[in-house]
């Protein structure tokens, strides 16, 4: 099952929310208590507002409308209007993920990443489909991230300037044709 | 879809704004239910039509009202509005990216109060909400009465009513204690764009106080108002769930009750079916 990279590593700083996408499901990324990080689908299950609105109070994530807060497996440990009446079997969408050479990754199944040629570099939007975008960059040194129906993030590794560089170049043919 | 399709929303009243707003902005069009609207504004009244259509007008509660259908009788009362001891205003009139459900739903929720309006409508020490009756009237109004919650302003236990007479509106009763059956108003009325995207017209209208300063309500209705938006526009599904899209729990049971009622009167416009 295909796995993507949803953001790099160092951008999921412990107390604080990442928004991501992959494909056109929302993300919310965020690490907690434990460090571990986790990328859950970005929408309450309760009245479906964004995750990523909430807080990360380390131990848990606090939804911002009604002050739910699910622990670090999505379970919702405490609804406060309930006030201590136990809480049905209520969870976020979770998807699988793992962290490998500094990438983020995340899957609708077993998360399996890919290798990294080397060093995470800042990611790259294109406003074109990832199938288009695939034929322009060597995947072995770029992982592709599809961001909506037609626009791609591409997550490149190797030298940060040359590769913005030589990807805006990429970035400006496809979005002029 | 289109909203002709969907009779229950189509044939009803909206409001298009105060006439105030409208003449101060000069505003010659707006948009109605997918529908562009054009306003033209002449020495004692407003007109508005869409393409060569002529649509019927008329003023109540300080707003402009038309519909694009064939609506059964005026727009919605609200006869204390018209008290003399009574300060009225439009509290504003704003552009939210949802669907207007959502905001009904949003104001029938109690729930929320302590963590979208810390200590100004709820707050984290005072979680006890009494749940009120449900019924509907002969005029086919959605009513959910004495709900109770705390409210931090008045350092008590307040009680409140909604009417929900049209899908898209919600007129809430603050139940004033000192004057019992007398009641301060707030009506939102949502005057839909399209299916993800309204204006929200809020009405305030107070039994007059020694305390009131007008400026100061509005400001502080204002601030309530720009809370529930911040959340509004972040909900991931823009319009309202009648499905089983959202989890909802016990303490849901208004918002659960106004979609039942979308429901058994077979409103589509603006709801995920």
């Amino acid at each position: 099952m295909t796995s993507y990279v949803v953001a790099l590593e160092k951008d999921v700083r412990p107390n604080s929310i990442v928004r991501s996408m992959m494909g056109d499901k929302p993300l919310v990324i965020w690490r907690g208590a434990s460090g571990a990080i986790h990328v859950w689908l970005d929408r309450c299950p309760h009245r479906s507002v964004r995750l990523s609105a909430g807080r990360n109070m380390g131990d848990y994530l606090e939804g911002v409308y009604h002050g739910w807060r699910f622990d670090e497996s999505g379970l919702v440990t405490l609804v406060p209007a309930l006030q201590g009446r136990t809480v049905e079997d209520i969870r976020a969408t979770v998807y699988s993920t793992t962290v490998a050479d500094g990438f983020v990754w995340a899957s609708h199944d077993a998360c399996t990443p890919a290798k990294s040629a080397g060093e995470p570099c800042y990611p790259v939007h294109i406003a074109a489909p990832i199938e288009q975008v695939r034929q322009r960059v060597d995947t072995s040194v770029d992982h592709l991230t599809p961001w909506g129906k037609d626009e791609t993030m591409v997550y490149p590794t190797g030298n940060p300037e040359q590769r913005r560089a030589e990807l805006s170049a990429i970035r400006l043919r496809l979005e002029e044709s | 879809m289109n909203a002709h399709e969907d009779a229950e929303v189509w044939n009803r009243w909206y409001p298009l704004g105060s006439p105030t707003d409208i003449r101060r902005r000069n505003a010659t069009k707006t948009r109605l239910l997918g529908h562009d609207i054009d306003l033209e504004i002449h020495k004692t009244w407003i007109s508005a039509s869409t393409g060569s259509r002529p649509l019927p007008i008329t003023e109540r509660l300080g707003y402009i009202w038309t519909s694009l259908g064939e609506p059964d009788g005026p727009p919605q009362q609200l006869l204390e509005y018209y008290e003399v001891d009574r300060l009225v205003m439009n509290i504003w009139s704003t552009p939210i990216k949802c669907s207007g459900l959502r905001i009904v739903d949003n104001v029938i929720d109690n729930a929320h109060f302590p963590f979208l309006h810390p200590h100004i409508l709820g707050d984290e020490d005072h979680l006890d909400l009494v749940p009120g009756e449900a019924s509907v009237d002969d005029e086919g109004a959605l009513w959910l009465k004495s709900q109770k919650a705390w409210l931090p302003l008045t350092n008590s236990v307040s009680e409140y009513t909604y009417r929900i007479s049209d899908p898209y509106s919600v007129v809430l009763f603050i139940h004033r204690p000192t004057t019992p059956g007398r009641y301060d108003y707030l009506g939102i009325f949502a005057q839909p764009l399209d299916e993800e995207n309204f204006i929200a017209h809020k009405l305030l209208a107070w039994v007059k106080e020694d305390w009131m300063d007008e400026r100061q309500l509005k400001a502080d209705q204002q601030c309530i108002s720009a809370q529930d938006k911040y959340v509004l526009e972040r909900h991931a599904h823009k319009k309202l769930p009648l499905n089983d899209e959202e989890t909802s729990i016990e303490v849901d049971s208004s918002s659960l009750r106004y979609r039942e009622w979308l429901r058994a009167n077979n409103v589509n416009y603006g709801a995920m079916t």
